[in-house]
């Protein structure tokens, strides 16, 4: 955590080839190539530099880590560069409070630092002119100050239907029996009114 | 500001009840007398239950006629002096410089899963053209999210920052995501009222669809100061971008047609209009003190569904005026692309009207509001007294033909007598007089096009607005059927209990024609169609041919159905220039700049099949640019309870280890809700072996961000 933050290619020094590390090695460069790409590092030679140099890190933690999964200590690597740099790059706070690195990639989005500076990501040699001020200047407002006040509706009398229809159909939801019963016996109805129809001489 | 312009005077609202009762006075003398032939009619070899019951069916249905037809006549005579003084506009003259000071008015849009790249290109466009005009400083845009797909939710997230962004809208443009959709869209908005509604003197509610003019905007903010006794004014949204043989239909129909029923409707209803619930300006104060909607029933959990009519029914109680401004343009919308969209929307809406019959003999309200909220029920209920009636009429002609009686219609007595045409002959006028009535208000539109040599050029000229009413009658003559088979079950349904979900509304044309929901839907309407055809042709074939218009309309109800939701039609009608519009024709700045955005926006990348349906959630999960905005829209509790932690950490542990779709649509609502759950979740999958993970993850890993570095959202072409 305390390492400097060299991120020069000169201080790679990968180890010898071994084929039975070969998964552990492949699986740990996908997982950093692929954060790298979530991280919108879009440059395929900036992604290869800096996956190299986090594995080189990994690889440096191992010893002292023998259980942990190669590819959990390289991106726990790529994360731990990640902080330091933003740290560097956000302005400090009054109350000392630390950033978090939600706190970093939110400012780094709200300038759209990947589209505008797409070689900056963890290149403390190169920080391009006005990114750290523009870094600075972000806020996001989901809302205005908030003005709290009460919308209550009114008593109203509804008169007639609330009446007899408002209890019935009370009566029908709290009792869904009689509901059926009730559509049962308008059939009935309209069975007994069509037997009568239909013997009538005039139609 | 008042020495420019004037209020509506006293006189023109005392004026509006002697409209009032001059129009429904002609609808009661032309359906009355209407009656009293059918009965004359229906009185031959003498009255029985069945024709007592089909004349009393009669009377609302011909009622609803009457007042379309005389709607159509006054807005007709009303557009061609092409002076009314009834119109809310004529209160401040068209040439009224918007003044510097605008009170502060808020522009809330309402949405729930909806397309979000149209809902923010809409929003862009507006934007744009507020700041183009000059009148942004005065307006603050919120959109209030009820989304329950997570999908959607973190699309609509990542386009306001994006939009927020690109225009620099920060601290102008807001957005807010309810964690519980409570009292749907109408409790969306009390809840932005009740947080920020007093920093605002009006508010404009728009739809998702919906798109408005800048200068509309201040119009109507200056139309709501100089008539202080306005609560709502509601704008007459233009129909645009149909693309569908339907939609290009209805948006034609509603452009031609359109205009002389609504300054028909403005003449009876003036200062007691109706709301629709978007497009509109309200004045915030009044609204929130009288405008809650209170329970359906008292005692029970549930409220209304269409609330805009009964917001605009409080309003009116509280002595406010509801107008709609006919008038004013710059106001769009966009529609249902196919019939069984419509009909899926209508399904809503029907349910929405019948809960208005709560309200009919509610104290305090006015007249002429109790009639809107009997009218939007009559206009579903219309649909079951219709089919109802036409049954009835086919029964009593099989008793006939089954008794073997001779049909007594056309003996020369009563009235016919007089008129020496006999009872058959009467009938055939009654049926044409009616099928007229249907008609003129069209022809009417068509002549008053016809009139103004702009507006017919402007519809692709003379022979193609002809065509295009000929087609369109026929076509709205076969469906009309249809509609009244669905509006007919949406009624039973809905009386019957059957709930009624709360779908998004789709307002765009898919692909191509979906023929499983077409046949599904259809089918029944043919088979009864058939059946009822061959019936009516074995009791006489005079009538089969009198029963001809609704079983040829069901019979080719899949047909047809599918012909409209065709977008390669349309697309070739349009290319014809037939049912071309106005604004089709010479679009506004706006529509242009929102159709060119559009356009591109179809071009784009999707993401594969497979990433789609949780395209969000991996977003959010993976990204930690994405990660980070969205956990900061997220409120931090600070008190957490255990067993609620326990419960989410074993959906956690599940959306990783088994993919996404191991969580229903509600469990994944709960992770992406609670800010530690989200922020574990990004480092987890990161940090996790890839054995660990759910094979969906390892691919999602490996294929983000690689065909593109950025999220596939609206805003990024």
């Amino acid at each position: 955590m305390h390492r400097d933050m060299d991120l020069s290619l000169d201080a790679i020094t990968l180890p010898s080839w071994n084929p039975d590390d070969a998964m552990a090695w492949d699986e740990a460069f996908g997982k950093v190539e692929n954060y790298l790409r979530a991280c919108r590092v879009a440059s395929r030679v900036h992604r290869a530099r800096l996956t190299a140099l986090i594995l080189q890190r990994a690889l440096d933690r191992r010893a002292s880590h023998p259980g942990v999964p190669l590819a959990t200590l390289a991106i726990d690597e790529a994360r731990d560069l990640i902080d330091r740099w933003m740290a560097g790059l956000l302005p400090p706070r009054e109350n000392e409070r630390p950033y978090t690195m939600a706190e970093g990639f939110l400012s780094l989005y709200l300038c759209d630092a990947p589209m505008r500076w797409p070689n900056a990501f963890l290149n403390p040699r190169q920080e391009p002119p006005g990114f750290a001020d523009t870094l600075h200047a972000r806020l996001v407002k989901t809302g205005p100050e908030l003005q709290v006040s009460s919308m209550v509706p009114r008593a109203m009398d509804r008169g007639l239907i609330q009446g007899w229809a408002g209890s019935a159909m009370d009566t029908f939801d709290r009792l869904p029996i009689l509901r059926t019963l009730f559509l049962w016996t308008l059939f009935a109805i309209f069975l007994i009114v069509l037997f009568w129809y239909t013997r009538s001489k005039t139609i | 500001m008042m020495s420019e312009s004037s209020a509506m005077p006293d006189s023109s609202l005392r004026r509006s009840g002697l409209r009032q009762a001059f129009f429904f006075t002609m609808v009661v003398v032309m359906t009355g007398v209407a009656t009293w032939v059918m009965a004359d009619i229906l009185w031959r070899g003498g009255f029985s239950g069945i024709k007592m019951t089909v004349l009393v069916f009669f009377v609302p249905l011909f009622g609803m006629v009457t007042l379309g037809f005389l709607q159509a006549v006054c807005g007709f005579f009303i557009l061609l002096r092409k002076k009314d003084p009834f119109s809310i506009s004529r209160t401040i003259p068209d040439t009224m410089p918007v003044p510097d000071e605008m009170p502060a008015t808020a522009i809330a849009i309402p949405i729930y899963n909806e397309d979000v790249s149209r809902v923010y290109e809409g929003l862009r466009t507006m934007y744009l053209d507020l700041v183009r005009s000059g009148y942004i400083s005065r307006f603050d845009i919120f959109i209030l999210s009820d989304s329950n797909n997570p999908n959607k939710w973190i699309e609509e997230e990542v386009a306001w920052i994006d939009l927020s962004k690109q225009v620099k809208g920060f601290g102008r443009i807001f957005y807010r995501k309810r964690r519980l959709g409570l009292n749907r869209k109408s409790g969306n908005i009390s809840d932005f009222l009740r947080r920020w509604g007093r920093k605002y003197r009006y508010m404009v509610v728009l739809d998702a669809d919906s798109l408005m003019e800048a200068n509309t905007l201040a119009r109507l903010v200056q139309l709501m100061e100089v008539n202080p006794q306005a609560g709502i004014i509601q704008t007459v949204p233009a129909p645009i971008q149909g693309r569908t043989f339907f939609a290009r239909l209805m948006q034609f129909a509603g452009t031609l047609y359109g205009p002389i029923f609504q300054a028909g409707l403005n003449y009876w209803q003036a200062g007691c209009g109706n709301f629709w619930g978007h497009n509109a300006i309200i004045r915030v104060a009044p609204f929130m003190e009288h405008c809650a909607l209170p329970m359906l029933t008292a005692g029970a959990n549930t409220r209304f569904m269409s609330h805009d009519y009964v917001e605009a029914a409080l309003m009116r109680r509280a002595n406010y005026e509801v107008w709609m401004d006919y008038e004013v343009g710059g106001s769009y919308e966009n529609l249902p692309p196919t019939p069984l969209d419509h009909a899926s929307r209508d399904r809503r809406w029907c349910r929405g009207n019948l809960q208005h019959a709560w309200l009919i003999t509610a104290q305090g309200l006015h007249p002429v509001n109790r009639l809107h909220l009997f009218l939007g029920i009559l206009s579903y209920v219309a649909s079951p007294l219709w089919l109802i009636f036409l049954i009835l009429g086919s029964f009593s002609a099989w008793m006939f033909w089954a008794g073997g009686t001779v049909l007594t219609y056309d003996s020369d007595v009563g009235f016919s007598s007089f008129l020496d045409i006999g009872g058959g002959r009467l009938a055939l006028m009654m049926f044409f007089v009616t099928m007229a009535m249907l008609t003129v208000p069209k022809i009417l539109a068509v002549i008053l096009a016809f009139l103004d040599r702009e507006r017919r050029e402007k519809f692709g000229g003379g022979w193609r607005i002809v065509l295009g009413f000929l087609i369109e009658h026929t076509l709205s003559a076969l469906m009309a059927p249809v509609q009244m088979m669905f509006n007919s079950r949406f009624v039973v349904e809905i009386l019957s209990g059957r709930d009624v979900p709360w779908n998004p509304q789709s307002r765009d044309a898919r692909t191509g024609i979906d023929w499983e929901a077409i046949i599904t839907a259809h089918m029944g309407h043919t088979v009864i169609g058939i059946t009822w055809a061959l019936i009516a042709f074995l009791i006489s074939p005079v009538f089969f041919w009198w029963l001809s218009p609704v079983t040829f309309g069901l019979i080719g109800s899949i047909p047809i159905s599918a012909m409209l939701s065709a977008p390669g039609l349309g697309k070739r009608l349009r290319q014809m220039k037939l049912f071309t519009i106005p604004i089709e024709a010479k679009p506004s700045a706006v529509v242009r700049h929102l159709d060119k955005n559009l356009r591109a926006i179809r071009h784009r990348m999707e993401p594969p099949d497979w990433l789609a349906p949780h395209y969000g959630i991996m977003q959010v999960v993976l990204d930690p640019y994405l990660n980070a905005a969205h956990s900061s829209l997220l409120r931090h509790k600070p008190k957490v309870v255990q067993h609620v932690t326990r419960d989410l950490h074993e959906l956690q542990v599940r959306l990783l280890a088994k993919g996404p779709a191991a969580l229903t649509r509600r469990e994944q609502m709960a992770v992406l809700m609670n800010v530690q759950a989200v922020a574990d979740l990004h480092d987890h999958v990161w940090s996790m072996p890839e054995s660990s993970l759910s094979p969906w993850w390892r691919l999602a890993m490996r294929h983000y961000n690689t065909l593109t570095d950025r999220p596939q959202t609206a805003l990024y072409r």
